[in-house]
This record gives C-alpha cells, sequence and structure tokens, in this order.
C-alpha cells in the first residue's frame, strides 16, 4: 500500500504552518507568501474576463493563446527567444510546472542534481518521479555560491538532470553568469538536462542583472526554464506560472501537463495576462518595499548578532541565518538539538514560526529561513519577542 | 459613475486624435487579426526604424477605441488609475500642438465585440491593412465565424482604395474574404501561387530559416526569433518594405 508515496513527506515548511495555526497569538515569517495583495491590474483582468464569460471553459492545454503571446514577448525582452505555440506552456504555478518537467524528462532510478541547501519541495518531486535526489552542497563561506568541481563529482551514469533554483531559496543567493556557464559546460558534457527555477528572478536588490542560462540559445534543448507569477506578482493564491524550452523537450512536457491539469486554470491565465500587461510599475514598487524589509530584517539580525551568523540575501525574500552553536544548546537546558527543535522552540516560547534549515538539504542543517515578504509590523514584532528571549 | 464617464473619454479622445490625423496626414499601417499583432506591428517598426522612415506604433496592446486615440495622440493609458486618467485629458489636448510627428503611425486593431471595427474604422482610414489570421480567439461575444469575419470583411471594404491589403491566404476564411476587397491585395503564406511565398527550411544555428519568392525573386532570411507567427511577421514587414520602395520609386 502506498508504495510510490511511502518515501513522500509533507513538505517541512506547510508542516510549521499547521503547526503554527494552533498558536494563536503566532507571528509567521516560515512559507513563502508575500503580505502585499495581487496588483489592481490582476483584479481587473479578471473582472472583465468574469464579465464576457470567457472562463467557463477549458483553455488549449498549452494555455491562452494571448497569454503565451505575451510570455514570449515578455521573454524576448530578457533576450530570450521561445515561439509561444510550440515552446510554451501556462502550467498551475511553477511546482506543477517542475513536476511535469521532471516526469517528462526523467525514468525512475534516474539521479538529479540539486544544490544544498535548495527549495525544500525538489526532493519530494524527485521522489515521486522515482528519481534519487543528489545533493551537492553549496560553498556557505563564499555566499552560498556552487563549486562545480562538486558538481563534477556528483555524476554517476545515472545523472540526468542538474536541478536548480536561480536566485537560490532559501540562501537569497544569484549565481553567477561565469558558474552557470561552467555549470552548462557540464552537463553538455555529461549529456544532462539542466532545469532552472527562476521564480524569483524579478527580486533584484543590488540592481544586479540575473543571468539566465535560457539565454543561450546553445542549450535550448537541453535546458526548461521555469517561472511562476507567484512571488513577482504577489500572486501565491492563483496559481499560475510557465515552462518553456525546445520545442523537442516542450511537447513531451505537454503530454504531462495534460494529464496532470488539463490547462492552468482560465480564471488565473487572465490574471497573469492582467500582470504582463499592466504590471510592469507594480512589480517596481514591490522591488522597492522587499529591499525595504530586506533591509529591516538584516538591521533587526544585526542586534542578534550573538545567535545568528547571516549573508546578506543579494535577491528573494528570505534571509537563511545560522544559529551559534551556544544558542543551539541554550534554548534546551544545555542539551544539543538541531534546527528543527529550535525552531519548535521558538514557536513554543514565543509563538514564532520559521522554516528549521536542515528543511532544504543537510548542509541546512543549523540555520532558519527567515520570510521578510511580510509586513514590516509582523516582521518588527517578531525580532522583538527574539530580542526578548534571547535578551538583547 | 464609469457608465457615463467612459463614453465621454471614448468620444474626447477620438475627436483629438481624428484632429490630429486631419493635421497631420500620416501614412496609416492598421494591424488586424486573432493572432500576432504585436509581433507584426513590433517587426514593421523595427524594418521602417532601419530605413530611417519617422514611425511610431501603438504601446503595448492600445487596440481599442481608447487605445487606438491614445496611440494616434502618443500618449500612456490611466488603466484604472482615475487620477493618471486626469493627466491623460490634459495630455491629450496638448499633442495637438506638440511638434513634430511621424509619417507613418503602425496601429494595433483589436475585434472583441461585434461593432469595434466599425466603431474603430470611424477613426483610421488605414493606408495599409494587414490581417494577420483569423481564428476562434475572441468568438466568444459572437453569434459564430461568419459574424466575427464581418467585422473583418468591413476592414477589407473601408482600406484606402488606392492603398493595399496585406492578406494570410494560408488562412481559407482569409482567402475567401480577400475577394470582397476594394483595395488591391497583396497575399502572403506558404502555397506556390501566392505573391510572396514562404518556404520554411530547416532550422539551422539556432535560427529559423525561410526562403521568401515574389515574382521571380528569391532571398534566403536567417530569423533570431522562433515560430510560424514570427515567420509571418518578418514576411509582413518585407512586403511594407517592398510597398513602400515601389511608392517611392513611382513618386
Amino acid at each position: 500500500m502506498f508504495e510510490r508515496v511511502k518515501n513522500l513527506r509533507l513538505s517541512i515548511i506547510k508542516q510549521i504552518e499547521l503547526l503554527a495555526s494552533r498558536y494563536p497569538d503566532s507571528i509567521s515569517l516560515a512559507q513563502g507568501i508575500p503580505s502585499f495583495q495581487s496588483p489592481p491590474c490582476v483584479k481587473r483582468s479578471v473582472e472583465l474576463a468574469l464579465k464576457s464569460s470567457i472562463i467557463d471553459k477549458y483553455s488549449l492545454s498549452p494555455g491562452l493563446p494571448q497569454l503565451r503571446e505575451l510570455i514570449e514577448l515578455n521573454l524576448e525582452k530578457q533576450n530570450m527567444y521561445y515561439d509561444w505555440e510550440t515552446e510554451i506552456i501556462v502550467t498551475a504555478g511553477t511546482i506543477q510546472g517542475i513536476t511535469a518537467t521532471i516526469l517528462a524528462l526523467t525514468n525512475p532510478g534516474d539521479e538529479i542534481l540539486i544544490p544544498d541547501p535548495t527549495y525544500t519541495s525538489y526532493r519530494e518531486v524527485i521522489t515521486l518521479a522515482g528519481c534519487q535526489p543528489v545533493y551537492v552542497p553549496l560553498n556557505q563561506a563564499n555566499n552560498w555560491s556552487f563549486e562545480i568541481e562538486r558538481f563534477a563529482q556528483a555524476i554517476t551514469n545515472k545523472t540526468k538532470a542538474i536541478f536548480y533554483c536561480n536566485p537560490n531559496n532559501p540562501t537569497g543567493t544569484i549565481y553567477s553568469q561565469e558558474n552557470l556557464k561552467l555549470l552548462a559546460k557540464l552537463a553538455e558534457e555529461n549529456n544532462l538536462f539542466l532545469i532552472s527555477d527562476e521564480v524569483y528572478k524579478e527580486f533584484t536588490f543590488d540592481q544586479k542583472q540575473i543571468f539566465s542560462l535560457a539565454q543561450v540559445r546553445r542549450l535550448r534543448q537541453r535546458l526548461v526554464r521555469i517561472y511562476g507569477f507567484s512571488k513577482a506578482y504577489a500572486m501565491t493564491g492563483w496559481r499560475v506560472g510557465y515552462v518553456h524550452s525546445d520545442r523537442s523537450v516542450i511537447q513531451e512536457i505537454l503530454k504531462v501537463h495534460d494529464c496532470l491539469v488539463t490547462c492552468a486554470a482560465v480564471v488565473s491565465q487572465y490574471a497573469a495576462i492582467g500582470a504582463l500587461e499592466m504590471g510592469e510599475t507594480d512589480l517596481k514598487k514591490f522591488n522597492q518595499r522587499y529591499l525595504k524589509l530586506r533591509d529591516l530584517v538584516c538591521d533587526r539580525l544585526d542586534r542578534l548578532s550573538h545567535v545568528f551568523q547571516y549573508t546578506r540575501p543579494q535577491s528573494t525574500y528570505y534571509v537563511f541565518p545560522k544559529i551559534k552553536p551556544n544558542h543551539m544548546t541554550k534554548l534546551n537546558q544545555n542539551q544539543q538539538i538541531d534546527s528543527w527543535d529550535f525552531a519548535m522552540k521558538l514557536l513554543d516560547k514565543i509563538a514564532v514560526a520559521v522554516v528549521p534549515g536542515f528543511a532544504f538539504g543537510p548542509n541546512g542543517e543549523g540555520h532558519l529561513r527567515i520570510n521578510f515578504g511580510r509586513s514590516a509590523q509582523d516582521i518588527n514584532r517578531a525580532f522583538d519577542r527574539l530580542d526578548a528571549l534571547f535578551k538583547v | 459613475m464609469k457608465i457615463f464617464l467612459r463614453p465621454l473619454l471614448v468620444f474626447y479622445l477620438k475627436a483629438l486624435a481624428k484632429l490630429l490625423l486631419w493635421f497631420k496626414q500620416p501614412q496609416i499601417i492598421a494591424i488586424a487579426g486573432s493572432n500576432n499583432k504585436t509581433f507584426t506591428k513590433n517587426q514593421i517598426k523595427k524594418t521602417l526604424q532601419a530605413k530611417q522612415l519617422i514611425c511610431r506604433a501603438s504601446p503595448k496592446s492600445y487596440n481599442t477605441d481608447i487605445g487606438l486615440s491614445l496611440s494616434i495622440l502618443g500618449i500612456a493609458s490611466g488603466y484604472s488609475d482615475y487620477k493618471k486618467w486626469g493627466r491623460v485629458l490634459i495630455q491629450a489636448l496638448a499633442a495637438l500642438f506638440r511638434p513634430g510627428f511621424p509619417d507613418y503611425l503602425i496601429l494595433e486593431i483589436g475585434i472583441a465585440q461585434p461593432g469595434d471595427m466599425k466603431q474603430l474604422l470611424s477613426i483610421i482610414k488605414p493606408r495599409i491593412s494587414i490581417i494577420t489570421d483569423l481564428t476562434q480567439k475572441y468568438l466568444e461575444a459572437f453569434q459564430d465565424m461568419d459574424y466575427l469575419v464581418k467585422e473583418y470583411q468591413l476592414l477589407f471594404k473601408k482600406t484606402n482604395p488606392k492603398g493595399f491589403l496585406i492578406v494570410n491566404f494560408d488562412n481559407p476564411r482569409l482567402r475567401q474574404l480577400a475577394k470582397t476587397a476594394g483595395s488591391t491585395v497583396i497575399s502572403f503564406g506558404q502555397a506556390r501561387n501566392y505573391d510572396y511565398r514562404i518556404t520554411r527550411l530547416k532550422r539551422k544555428n539556432y535560427r529559423e530559416r525561410i526562403v521568401i519568392k515574389h515574382q521571380k525573386h528569391s532571398k534566403l532570411y536567417q530569423l533570431k526569433r522562433y515560430g510560424l507567427h514570427n515567420i509571418y511577421a518578418f514576411c509582413i514587414a518585407v512586403v511594407i518594405k517592398q510597398i513602400i520602395k515601389t511608392n517611392k520609386q513611382d513618386n
């Protein structure tokens, strides 16, 4: 019974949210939900679609033509050239795009290399597909960048793909162009697919351009890029995103996508149209606010420098501080605890929910992920409680 | 309030746009069709600019009654922001007195409701009209395809009789429709007997490769964008370039 799912676990992030919901006064800095509402242009687009009764039926399986046209135009602005008719699929959020991609590209028993730490659900999707996630440790000392030698060492004859998130969740690292090109070279040499989840690509705090391997035409048949509207446009509830690749790859992914959802919810596709047509100003506004929140959370962490040590995130809305070893014991009557227990103690003692670092891979142990996409008020309240607990 | 304000806004912008067109007399290139309007618009703009011709294209997908007037006046929409619309009203008036105006306006025409084409063609009279494609997209508001086709039929009739209609002949409904045209029809597509015949070759060096044959001339092109819609857009731009070249020679 339940053979296929026996090794799956409910995402730690969702487990934490469930536990936090039992504390009436809890403040959650756990799940990656932005505190903003979806921009008015998104709602306006949906209102118009509702009035015209054009959302009642399925769209074509790869998505509404007008949305895919907009996606192609948007990609073109970023030097990525893909044909909307045959190379772009609108998905029910990024995770569905990821699932369809992994199921299409792999066979049971294949290995997929993922950076460690990285987004917690990758492990589950890979496992669901009957494949083996292989963690490749990132270099914490160098702002969680990756070392190409480590990826090279992890490749076996079972390796099928390298799957990464850029900018990386939970570390907020933007991988350098140089490093990504080395990764591409490695993939080419070993005939591997590259799966690039770029859901945080719009978060560019330090005005850094975020390079994507999808800009390299040579990699078209090897690379699948995944993007979602959830984070950038504060549209987590709409569940809409897209995948794109060469037509030879995307037509295979489309078969799985069709099995999973037939098509992304049409109402959400209209929401995405609104975002792409008119959301540019909101995107900039959100970015400025996230920058302020990033600085706020860093200031607050600086005050707790005896407890946490962190690297300033370059992107995303997460910071991934390391818990100083002495505080791993202090909270538990001088007994050594891990990041899960530490997070549980925080929830128990001060009703602040954060995600334990081990959820993102073995290399994340000893860290916490803090979401600063929440309101400044929530962040300040949570940190006031942390200050009190750690006696600042 | 919106019910009263919208018609007033449409009337105001339309009146100013028409006045501006009457003053400046630009060549109007109108792009209609279910798909591919924006790609075609971008490609034409790029081609005209490469020829050092002064042109302006509708921003984004400004292709409704309000959007078309704004494109002619050269101002941005206020979207759902009432304050911004206040500024738009002033900018629209100021547009009449702004020095300089493009020689070519490349405008998208969007048809989503019965009567849309009539409304849009009451603002502009295109010198060149393009129909990119005709599919069931936007069919929801029409009883059936015949009613949607009637909208496009109006464009075939109302384009300047001395002008041109550039039509995608790969689409069977558009081939039929072309028979009702009041101006010169230029056909393009993948069949042998079209004015501009496209032959699609295998991609090479990560580029789309096509041959366009017109009369006795054939030319190979390599495109950096992919897909049939981009090939169509490119071919349309080639046609426009040829029309302008021929017109110059005639003048």
